[in-house]
């Protein structure tokens, strides 16, 4: 039983983690939190769902296409909605932004999509079994994915001219423009990137848990649960964050009661919020 | 005679003459589903009242203004039901539980600032729809429960019951505004940290605020649920705790009036529509998150802050 | 009036720390009552920190704070205020969207209520002549000039005579002329009676102002006296004055 607990709750963290990630990254350069990530983690599973069965892509390819899609969707959204909160001054305008925009984005999923929860077959559909416990290659490949997603953002900020700049204006926004770099450029792409990120969250959990249109509401708290507790800015912090609550979220699942996993990590985040805000990872200079 | 003449002169006496009118007399002309939606709507502005005080005032972007529904609501459901006492009793109970926990969650939450503030209580949300959904034997969670007591018989007594409250809310915001407490919202809101040092017992104040808005909050549930006779905790998971937010906001942060535009609104506006075309009422919830943002990046003052700049922009003689 | 020699305010082996760094170091000194402590340093020094411990916007790691024999030392901000304690800030801190009026009501309103309505407004017309503000009572603070704004803030620090008035850099960003002016309202401000601890990087002010100076660096006190007496002491020159923006 707990080999099984255990496979689950990898693949949750994988899927918590990708959101995390970009989460986190879009609070690092733009100081803002984003109250749009969970409505674009549902509208890549259904982005992706469209292209499937409306298009007749594969699964695969259709991930491919969708990507770029939710990216120019991100860069949209930070270009028209979020550029002007970009510096961090007001994020109560940003919060409230985010709150309307999901609304509609919501709305418009409920009203193209249909409310009740699509099932999204994945060609990964061979189950491996490991000691007790069973885990789908649509998993492995979920978890594979996320783990590529990090490496592929570490790689990014470290060894990168652009990953130089993000961490540049994550820093101090006011030096790195003083210095030359496109302040705006770098926060446009750094939202675009992130909301593709939570939109790959929701191609890949779609298979697993049905596509709704308020499928990303819990996720997006969730989400903030993750890197307020790792440490808003901090990509370690998502990852570590991600595997902390992603576990105490299936572990209470699991062995105590269905519903109560959420509203555990959303206790965490509270208590982590009240005793130290910078969370596990993060440096206390990056607060508001 | 002269004090009437005067009276007579003022735009607002107009203005307030055909409220007067639109709530005396529409209710008895209307459907049951328009006199609902006057009912939820009224319900919304006196939720975004509160919000108002916290947010608009006091600078707290509080997003678990539905939790105090709730509380304020299932106090009402429990004490009917489960202990059997009459639903006005109910109704009085109904702000004083509001009112305690609002103050232990003023104790903790209060201590946070701006964004932090926001999450915090948008988790609180989170929290309390997850204990209201899995205790089925004590809130009947998705279930729900029937049979809640009415407090009037009627609709429109409902109705009349929720512009009362609206009435005493708006006298109490006015009289607060203008008082010694207005002004320590006020100093709080511009620079919390600049207020002790004259004195102010700023925690105080804000423990107080937060409280007393929540248990306003939940006579509003206790009375909207009694109308309805019936809960569930499908009304108060996270999506739905942001109507009162957008009212408050689209109304106009910070001004008595605000809200009750607000409501006109969100609430209002969107069945104007449903008239025109079938499938207006599918687009509502876009409706109010594209108002939301457009006021929200356009014009953080709300209807009202929309208003007083035509006003002075008329008054000084148009486009000079 | 003349000093009394009473101490108004005792320090005490006062220490404060923020991560690795030692803001406040064992600090000790007295001040007395009717006079007008000036306390220098170079930057990071420690002194904006010291008015931060006394007014209970941070708490300190050890040592007293004592205030008329009252020990304060972790005591709230509001309460400290009520006590008798004004200060300003070294960044212009006022309701930049409120009045002049607005604000002046602001900082009375703790105590506003316990009177007459009347008494209250003889306070601010009294010190809204003092502090040459008479004429901006409804203009916007964030409308006034810089000077003009921090003349606000003391004035809000004023209007509760308050025992102890703490001025932190009270002259940044005036021109030589209104540094004068600063000088002499805080002359006045001690001839009322409210004893002065001032906190400034212009020497010239410090000096002809102040009756006594204490002296710090690296949060520790290294000279204590009146100033001709500074001016000449070595460990002073070395660590301070050497590195003044002439």
């Amino acid at each position: 039983m707990i080999t099984q607990v255990i496979l689950n709750a990898v693949v949750q963290t994988a899927i918590y983690m990708i959101m995390a990630l970009g989460l986190t990254l879009i609070f690092g350069v733009m100081k803002i939190p984003n109250l749009t990530h969970g409505a674009m983690y549902a509208l890549g599973a259904f982005v992706h769902y469209s292209l499937i069965e409306w298009f007749d892509v594969p699964f695969v390819p259709a991930l491919f296409i969708a990507a770029p899609l939710t990216f120019g969707g991100g860069a949209i959204l930070e270009r028209v909605f979020f550029r002007s909160s970009g510096s961090g001054a007001n994020p109560v305008v940003a919060i409230i932004a985010g709150i309307g925009l999901t609304y509609v984005l919501v709305n418009v999923m409920t009203n193209v999509w249909g409310a009740w929860p699509l099932r999204i077959q994945t060609p990964f559909s061979h189950v491996l079994r490991i000691g007790s416990g069973a885990i789908s290659s649509h998993n492995i490949v979920t978890i594979a994915v996320a783990i590529s997603i990090a490496a592929l953002l570490y790689a990014l900020l470290k060894w990168t001219k652009f990953g130089c700049a993000i961490r540049a204006v994550s820093q101090d926004r006011e030096e790195a423009s003083l210095i030359g770099v496109n302040v705006n450029t770098v926060g446009l792409v750094t939202f675009a990137v992130g909301t593709m990120l939570a939109s790959i969250g929701g191609m890949f959990a779609a298979p697993i848990t049905a596509a709704s249109p308020t499928m990303g509401g819990t996720a997006e708290i969730m989400g903030f649960a993750i890197i307020i507790l790792g440490g808003m800015g901090s990509l370690g912090g998502a990852i570590v964050g991600a595997f902390l609550l992603g576990f105490v979220d299936v572990f209470i699942t699991s062995y105590v009661s269905g519903g109560w996993g959420g509203a555990v990590a959303f206790v965490f985040m509270i208590v982590v919020i009240l005793i130290r805000p910078s969370g596990l990872f993060g440096k206390k200079g990056r607060q508001i | 005679m002269d004090f009437m003449l005067d009276l007579l002169k003022k735009k607002s006496t107009y203005i307030f003459l055909a409220a007067t009118i639109f709530v005396v007399v529409v209710p008895h002309f209307s459907s049951p589903y328009v006199l609902r939606l006057m009912i939820t709507m009224a319900s919304g502005i006196i939720a975004a009242m509160c919000l108002n005080v916290v947010l608009g005032y006091m600078g707290y972007p509080s997003l678990c203004q539905n939790v105090f529904f709730g509380v304020g609501a299932y106090t009402m459901a429990l004490a009917t039901l489960r202990l059997g006492v009459s639903p006005w009793t109910a109704l009085a109970l109904s702000p004083l539980v509001t009112f305690v926990i609002g103050y232990l969650a003023a104790v903790p939450f209060l201590k946070l600032r701006s964004m932090f503030f926001a999450i915090g209580t948008l988790a609180f949300t989170g929290v309390v729809s997850a204990i209201l959904m899995n205790l089925p034997k004590i809130t009947g969670a998705n279930a729900g429960l029937r049979g809640i007591p009415r407090l009037v018989k009627s609709d429109i007594n409902f109705f009349y019951l929720e512009i009362a409250l609206i009435l005493v809310i708006l006298v109490l915001t006015v009289l607060m505004s203008r008082s010694f407490w207005g002004k320590i919202l006020i100093a709080i809101r511009e620079d919390e940290d600049l207020a002790p040092h004259f004195g102010i017992n700023t925690t105080r104040y804000k423990r107080l605020t937060f409280a007393a808005t929540s248990a306003l909050t939940g006579m509003a549930g206790a009375i909207f649920f009694s109308y309805q006779t019936y809960i569930s905790s499908n009304y108060f998971t996270i999506g739905s705790s942001f109507t009162a937010l957008a009212i408050a906001v689209v109304g106009g942060g910070g001004t008595a009036l605000g809200p009750i535009f607000g409501g006109l609104v969100v609430v209002g506006a969107p069945e104007v529509f449903r008239g025109m075309t079938e499938g207006m009422t599918l687009w509502r919830p876009s409706f109010v998150g594209a108002v939301l943002v457009l006021v929200i990046l356009l014009s953080p003052g709300g209807v009202v802050g929309v208003y007083q700049k035509l006003a002075s922009y008329f008054r000084k003689g148009g486009a000079n | 009036m003349a000093e009394t020699g009473k101490t108004i305010l005792e320090i005490q082996d006062l220490s404060k720390n923020f991560g690795g760094i030692r803001a406040v170091d064992e600090l000790t000194f007295d001040v007395k009552e009717g006079e007008i402590l000036g306390l220098i340093g170079p930057n990071g020094s420690g002194k904006t920190t010291i008015f931060n411990l006394i007014t209970g916007v941070y708490a300190a790691d050890s040592g007293r704070i004592r205030f008329q024999t009252q020990d304060i030392t972790n005591e709230l901000s509001y309460r400290i205020a009520l006590k008798g304690i004004s200060r300003t800030f070294q960044s212009t801190k006022v309701f930049h969207t409120q009045t002049v009026l607005d604000n002046m009501a602001t900082a009375m309103i703790a105590r506003a209520r316990k009177r007459h309505i009347s008494v209250t407004r003889q306070k601010v017309a009294d010190v809204l002549d003092f502090t040459h503000l008479g004429k901006a009572k409804t203009v916007i603070a964030g409308d006034l000039t810089h000077a003009e704004q921090r003349r606000l803030m003391v004035a809000m620090a004023l209007v509760e005579d308050p025992d102890l008035l703490l001025l932190d850099e009270i002259t940044a960003g005036m021109s030589g002329e209104e540094c004068n002016e600063m000088l002499e309202m805080a002359k006045r401000i001690r001839d009322r009676g409210t004893t002065i601890v001032l906190i400034e990087h212009n020497m010239r002010v410090a000096m002809a102002l102040s009756d006594r100076i204490v002296v710090l660096n690296f949060g520790r006190k290294i000279a204590e006296g009146k100033p001709e007496e500074i001016t000449t002491n070595e460990t002073v020159l070395e660590a301070y004055l050497g590195r003044e923006e002439a």
